[in-house]
């Protein structure tokens, strides 16, 4: 429930800090606000929670705890009262971490204002010299906690800490900004407090990168004590907050205390020879790594991820998430590739454009209305009567995973008149787990915290991966097991029929016959869990919607169970058909029945073997995600880079190009020797780069063309695979249509015919 | 794994740089979406056709037998019941067709011992058949659901029915192939051509009558009269007819009823496709096609503060940096830049944003509305060269003039000397133009001063080109989508190269004047002279580039640059940057980003005084960090082969490799005044109705 009664927003505003907002922006404030009812002893925020909201006591008591440096116990720091504030920490940085933790001593009624709105109140109304006098006392406090935690500068004393306070400047930088470049002049130490910064060292066209720098980590100090220019570049993987201690302050803290540089410099060694070992597998696996964008790994608190090897193309994901969502999906199976471990298996995984509730929400930063919040849950959802949209979350989302579309119900306030809505994965939050997951037939996609899951991130963080794949362990074994079986079955029914001794019209045949309609119908009855999703997919309580549901743990598949019975179920209809009719195929309704249901047969078996067989293939031969349709604008897109690259080379590379890259791409039969030869595109790669230039490594820019043309050379064998994948099952739905017809008329003329 | 000394492998992403976005994405329904929608509907509509078919075509006696029924006992109305009930079924024959036991003895035998019964060689649920003699005479060869009217006639009184039996049907005794078999006696001629479907010709095997018999019993005359009938029928149609596939439902009945429902979804999916496009289009945010034409005032935009929510809507669809975002509300921070478009305030979301008008443009061509000059009819202007800035609006107005032009020509010819048209200029403008000359079958030519695109080929290495206004529809042939330089000039000289459209580079117009007959004169600084009947002129704004007031001496000039192409030949060099504007910005950032190259930025100003922030930042920190030097409030005095002159606050000869002047550009309205289309003068007075031509003969 947003928005504030009147009575509320009385309170809300007489407070100090919030007087000062013009009345609109007290509206907007209000409207994106929340009135939250406690208990004694609810707790309102813990310690490490995301700050982005600023609390209002409109009644009651609320006790902030918190233990006290130097203590051992958790002790009371202070009591907020009726039309106090807390929670303030948040207006520090978005999304930083909580500090203390808010329990409700007595009854009360708070109001929760998001820290955004605060910002853009204060700043318009021309509070900003305030705020910024206010924001530079609320910084220094922070810097210092933040020193005190890092062990290296525990042994410095008071008055030197004070010292680094006064000298250090905040520095914040967007995702792709430089922080510095090779050559530059070195301005000083640096140390992450916020963000991920990649050290890079650029050669001709490709950037190496040699170090991951995570919060808490210095670096750029060996430049500037010696006094030389930048040997790396340093740039801001994501939104980075730094802080930079200029040259001077630098040296003169070394020279006082040698031994908080030396502590400094173990933790970049340890950091280095950590990361060396997984960088070193890194660069076997080229842009496909999970470290390509290691930035969103580590924001992602929960990510969509397509197991290419098991994912048969079907995009029913896409579609459960319209089915639920208005007809608007709100992921987009488009998107980077990675190989990574999951647990202990190794996975080729699609991340696909679907939100991945980041832990430092750009989108919801940008929001001007207040309508992207957060649930503690760390859930990140867009109010639809606060979207006006304008698309500012959609453009700052750096990934794409909001998207505008029309909108379907009238809206009410700021979103009146809004043409289009911002719209982006809820995870389902109406329901009790994302319909997405819940319906994919091979459980191919789920949802995953790549902190927690995957190993080189975790171990990036200095953990081990605790996630597994989530899958049916049995499914494999029931579907190999029943198609033993019906085929032991049908040869048996066979050679009593082939001997006469099963006739359709009556005993065991005419019971064959029956088993093998019940078993079609029960086929027939797939359709309901795979297209009415709304049946199974189960509400959410209502009073624990939006909170307090931290844990809900990603739901196992509902689909997939029913895709293997589907499958067992379809072979025990082929004994029964053949024990029933056998050879027999009249020229009548009844031999029609017969055909038809062979056709249908074949469609789902090759369906389904398609289904075990290309996905394996077709996630070797692929470097990003992409949709059938996407697939002739990529090929022209090849093409182009191919010329593109090319151009302004060498003699040699240009020659290169002519005699063997461009037949290359034009062999009729590459791409089927490209098929049986079971070669991955890096291998293929590989060999192609062996074959032109033996032993001796590529330029840069043959590297890059081998890499087209062997992308080229790949893209027929997408096209067919995926044609493969599509085409069966819509044929196979087509024919069942004509099956159950015939079936019907069969059943009624031999069940009581003239 | 990886060969060594291979460069590194892990690169940072492209679009990383900057991270946000300057458009919002918009969902488009992906064929996951769609890819199944009116499967279902055709899956039971070609059920319910299926149903029909059956019920329709098939009677409802034929569906419960094993196969087809002779016809005579389809129409007889027999139901299963009727044979089936008695048992043997035998009985039920004999009762309506009376015994017909086989006399021969062989058959004799085997009917003795129960073996051969009549539907051993009856077989009425198999292709079984006859000839069917009627009152009048008329023959008819049936089989199963089927009939034939043959041309043999029978005599009067000959009416009956003649059942005739497939040679297969014997074939479980008797080796139909064999000469000596005695089945052979009861072949017809050449029978083997139609395999076991081959009729058996001995009607008469039951009995042979003596002529005793016959003139004992008068009834088997007209019997042996029914058989020569038959003889003579089955002779004309040895096989049996089959039914019609229609009456004989099997695999075809299948296939039908698959494919109808293919072509059900496949025109389910074509009509889905087409009302997407149509709601795609419609969702497009709506831009007036009147952004199309060159507005006369200048426009400003005004935001309101108090309802401004700062969402960066209008800053982010400003081409020309306009407007930015401060304190969290939109402002207006470079008036004078205003191309005039109203893209912000068509999406600004709550109306905070209002465009006003001001006074008169007075820098623009009068030109009407169909961009034809409005001084000197005839002459057409498209691109830049009318005041709208965009390459979008460029390939629109390509477009539009060619369009006019067509329609002026009205379709008459003009003499083999004389061109229909000469687009002077082959940028986006004079390409869309030339595209749609090619496609209107007009005879024209291209003439450009440098290559295809110049002035986009002169833009920085990697720059992103925007497809903006967003609004405006893509009209004609010519490709443009949100790319890089690179992209765009690679598709752009494709097009040229397989459209074969005829450009001729480096021929510069100096002078387009009008002949005695009405048709121009198009001079070029080569001497030779065009002649046509209209002129499209889209050569752009940019005019030349300004030069140094000093002069350059002739060795050097290949060392002074007007662009920057290609940042990465000048690695290693000491490069001087003259100017201070967004280009010379750009390219000496460009140029600092590589190894070891030296760049100095020598500006008139003493601050940065205009320019795109982004621009200015980017300067201002490669300057900080030693890899631009930037001499304020000075200028290049003097050129020579070793040094440059740069005289200012601190007067310096330096040394150089390469000089970069990006000090603006001359409009060209000299050589527009003298191709007669002149500025508009304030104010603008409503163009009236252009004047006819003279028409060339």
């Amino acid at each position: 429930m947003t928005g504030l009664a009147a009575d509320v927003r009385r309170v809300v505003f007489a407070h100090p800090l919030l007087r000062g907002i013009d009345a609109r922006g007290q509206d907007e404030i209000a409207a994106a606000a929340r009135v939250r009812q406690l208990q004694p002893g609810d707790v309102v925020f813990r310690r490490g929670d995301d700050g982005d909201a600023v609390f209002v006591v409109v009644a009651g008591h609320v006790e902030l705890s918190a233990v006290r440096r130097g203590d051992e116990r958790v002790s009371v720091v202070r009591t907020a009262a009726t039309s106090d504030t807390f929670g303030e920490d948040a207006l520090l940085a978005d999304g930083a971490p909580r500090r203390m933790t808010a329990t409700a001593a007595t009854s009360a009624t708070i109001a929760q204002l998001p820290v955004g709105l605060l910002w853009r109140g204060a700043g318009r109304a021309g509070a900003a010299a305030l705020a910024e006098r206010e924001m530079r006392l609320w910084r220094r406090r922070a810097t210092a906690d933040l020193l005190a935690t890092m062990a290296a500068t525990r042994e410095l004393p008071e008055s030197e800490r004070e010292l680094l306070l006064d000298a250090v400047v905040h520095v914040t930088r967007d995702r792709g900004e430089t922080i510095y470049a090779a050559g530059d002049a070195s301005d000083g130490l640096y140390l992450v407090v916020d963000g991920l910064v990649q050290l890079q060292q650029a050669a001709a066209d490709a950037i190496g990168v040699r170090a991951y720098l995570l919060p808490g980590d210095g670096f750029g100090d060996e430049d500037a004590l010696a006094g030389l220019p930048r040997t790396l570049s340093a740039v801001a993987m994501g939104k980075s907050r730094l802080l930079l201690l200029p040259t001077a302050a630098l040296r003169t803290a070394v020279d006082r205390n040698p031994r908080v540089l030396q502590r400094l410099r173990r933790i970049e060694t340890d950091r280095e020879g950590q990361q060396a070992a997984i960088m070193a597998e890194a660069d076997a696996r080229s842009t496909q790594h999970v470290f390509h964008d290691l930035y969103r790994m580590q924001i992602a608190r929960s990510l969509l991820v397509i197991d290419q090897q098991s994912c048969v193309r079907c995009g029913h994901c896409a579609w459960a998430c319209a089915d639920v969502h208005d007809g608007v999906a709100r992921l987009v199976r488009r998107g980077d590739k990675v190989l990574t471990t999951v647990g202990e298996v190794e996975q080729s995984l699609l991340v696909v454009n679907s939100c991945q509730h980041c832990k430092n929400p750009a989108c919801m930063i940008d929001c001007p209305t207040g309508a992207i919040g957060r649930d503690p849950g760390g859930e990140v959802f867009i109010r639809d009567d606060l979207c006006t949209g304008c698309g500012n979350c959609a453009k700052a989302c750096p990934w794409e995973n909001i998207r505008m579309a029309p909108r379907h119900r009238p809206g009410s306030g700021p979103s009146a008149t809004a043409t289009h809505l911002a719209t982006k994965c809820d995870l389902c939050r109406d329901y009790t787990g994302p319909a997405c997951v819940q319906a994919c037939p091979t459980s191919a996609i789920t949802r995953l915290d790549p902190n927690r899951d995957v190993a080189e991130i975790a171990a990036l963080g200095g953990g081990t991966a605790q996630g597994g794949p989530r899958r049916l362990s049995w499914g494999g074994g029931l579907v190999a097991g029943a198609a033993v079986a019906s085929a032991g079955a049908t040869v048996y029914a066979w050679r009593l029929q082939a001997a006469g001794q099963l006739q359709p019209g009556q005993g065991d045949g005419w019971w064959a016959g029956v088993v093998a309609a019940i078993a079609i119908g029960w086929l027939l009855t797939y359709a309901i869990p795979k297209r009415v999703v709304r049946l199974w997919l189960r509400r959410r309580p209502k009073g624990r919607r939006g909170h307090a549901d931290a844990d809900r743990s990603v739901p196992r598949s509902k689909v997939r169970p029913w895709y293997l019975l589907h499958l067992c179920v379809g072979l025990v209809a082929i004994v029964g058909v053949v024990a029933h009719a056998g050879a027999r195929m009249p020229a009548d309704p009844s031999g029609s029945l017969h055909a038809a249901f062979w056709l249908v047969t074949a469609l789902g078996l090759a369906a389904a073997a398609v289904y075990r067989l290309v996905p394996r293939t077709l996630a070797r031969l692929e470097r990003v995600g992409a949709l059938p349709e996407d697939l002739p604008a990529q090929r022209e897109g090849l093409v182009d880079e191919m010329y593109r690259r090319a151009s302004g080379q060498d003699a040699r590379t240009k020659r290169v190009v002519a005699e063997v890259l461009v037949p290359y791409t034009r062999a009729l039969s590459g791409p089927l020797a490209l098929l049986l030869s079971g070669r991955s595109l890096a291998q293929e790669r590989r060999r192609l780069a062996r074959r032109i230039g033996g032993e001796t490594p590529l330029s840069p820019a043959l590297h890059d063309l081998v890499r087209t043309v062997v992308e080229l050379r790949a893209w027929p064998l997408r096209v067919g695979l995926s044609g493969l994948l599509r085409v069966f099952t819509p044929l196979h739905v087509l024919a069942t249509g004509l099956l159950v017809a015939l079936l019907a008329v069969h059943v009624a003329v031999m069940g009581g015919g003239p | 794994m990886s060969e060594r000394g291979e460069p590194p492998a892990l690169f940072v992403e492209r679009r990383a740089a900057g991270g946000r976005r300057r458009r919002a994405p918009v969902h488009t329904a992906s064929s996951d979406e769609w890819r199944f929608s009116g499967v279902a509907v055709a899956a039971v509509v070609g059920a319910l056709a299926t149903l029909a078919a059956v019920g329709l075509l098939t009677s409802p006696r034929q569906l419960r037998s094993p196969g087809p029924l002779a016809l005579p006992h389809d129409q007889a109305g027999l139901t299963c019941a009727k044979c089936h009930d008695q048992a043997p079924i035998t009985d039920a024959c004999v009762g309506c067709h009376g015994p017909h036991p086989s006399t021969r003895r062989g058959h004799a035998k085997l009917r003795k011992t129960a073996t051969m019964t009549c539907i051993t060689c009856h077989r009425v649920h198999d292709d079984f058949g006859g000839v069917a003699i009627a009152d009048d005479g008329t023959v008819t060869r049936f089989g199963p659901g089927a009939t034939r009217t043959l041309k043999t006639r029978a005599g009067a009184n000959a009416a009956g029915i003649v059942p005739v039996v497939p040679i297969g049907a014997c074939g479980g005794c008797h080796d139909t192939a064999a000469p000596r078999d005695p089945i052979a006696r009861c072949l017809l001629t050449a029978a083997e051509d139609f395999g076991p479907a081959g009729p058996a010709m001995c009607f008469d095997e039951h009995r042979t009558p003596t002529s005793l018999e016959v003139a004992r019993d008068p009834k088997l005359r007209g019997r042996m009269a029914l058989w020569a009938v038959a003889r003579r029928a089955v002779a004309e149609a040895p096989v049996t007819p089959k039914g019609l596939p229609a009456e004989r439902p099997g695999l075809w009945l299948v296939a039908l009823g698959l494919a109808s429902s293919v072509a059900l979804w496949f025109s389910w999916r074509a009509v889905a496709a087409w009302r997407r496009r149509r709601g795609d289009a419609r969702a497009e945010p709506v831009g007036s096609a009147d952004a199309a034409k060159p507005a006369t005032v200048r426009k400003l935009p005004f935001v309101d503060v108090s309802t401004c929510i700062g969402c960066h809507a209008c800053v982010d669809v400003c081409p020309y940096d306009v407007l930015a975002v401060r304190n969290y509300v939109a402002e207006v921070v470079r008036p004078d830049d205003c191309c005039g478009l109203t893209l912000c305030e068509q999406r600004c979301p709550n109306g905070s944003l209002k465009i006003a008008e001001g006074e008169p443009l007075t820098d623009r061509p009068r030109i009407d509305d169909a961009l034809q000059s409005s001084d000197t009819p005839g002459v057409y202007l498209a691109g830049d060269v009318t005041g709208l800035p965009l390459i979008r609006n460029a390939i629109h107005q390509g477009q539009v003039a060619v369009d006019a032009i067509v329609a002026s020509l009205g379709g008459r010819a003009a003499p083999a000397d004389v061109f229909d048209l000469v687009i002077v200029g082959a940028g986006p403008a004079g390409l869309s133009a030339a595209l749609a000359a090619q496609a209107a079958g007009l005879r024209y030519c291209v003439l450009e001063q440098g290559s295809v695109a110049h002035s986009i080929r002169s833009f920085p290495r990697g720059k992103l080109v925007f497809d903006q206004p967003l609004g405006l529809p893509l009209v004609g042939d010519l490709w443009l989508a949100e790319s890089t330089k690179e992209e765009l000039l690679s598709k752009w000289t494709r097009i040229v190269r397989e459209q074969a459209l005829p450009i001729r580079e480096q021929t510069r117009v100096t002078a387009v004047g009008r002949d005695a007959d009405g048709a121009f004169g198009i001079e070029t600084a080569d001497g030779s002279r065009l002649r046509a009947r209209r002129v499209l002129l889209a050569m752009g704004r940019r005019g030349t580039p300004r030069k140094l007031s000093c002069p350059i001496p002739e060795p050097c000039e290949d060392r002074v640059h007007y662009h920057l192409a290609d940042a990465r030949t000048f690695a290693g060099q000491r490069v001087v940057v003259a100017g201070l504007g967004d280009v010379a910005m750009e390219t000496a950032v460009a140029l600092a980003a590589q190894p070891g190259t030296a760049v100095t930025l020598v500006a008139r100003a003493d601050d940065f005084r205009r320019g795109k922030q982004r621009n200015i930042d980017a300067v201002r920190r490669a300057s900080a960090a030693g890899r631009i030097t930037v001499r304020w409030s000075s200028e290049v005095t003097v050129v020579s082969g070793s040094t440059l002159r740069i005289d200012g606050p601190a007067p310096e000869e330096m040394a150089w490799d390469a000089l970069f002047v990006m000090i603006g550009s001359i409009a060209p309205w000299d050589f527009l005044g003298r191709a007669g289309v002149h500025r508009a003068q304030a104010p603008v007075r409503p163009v009236v109705a252009s004047r006819t031509l003279p028409i060339v003969q």
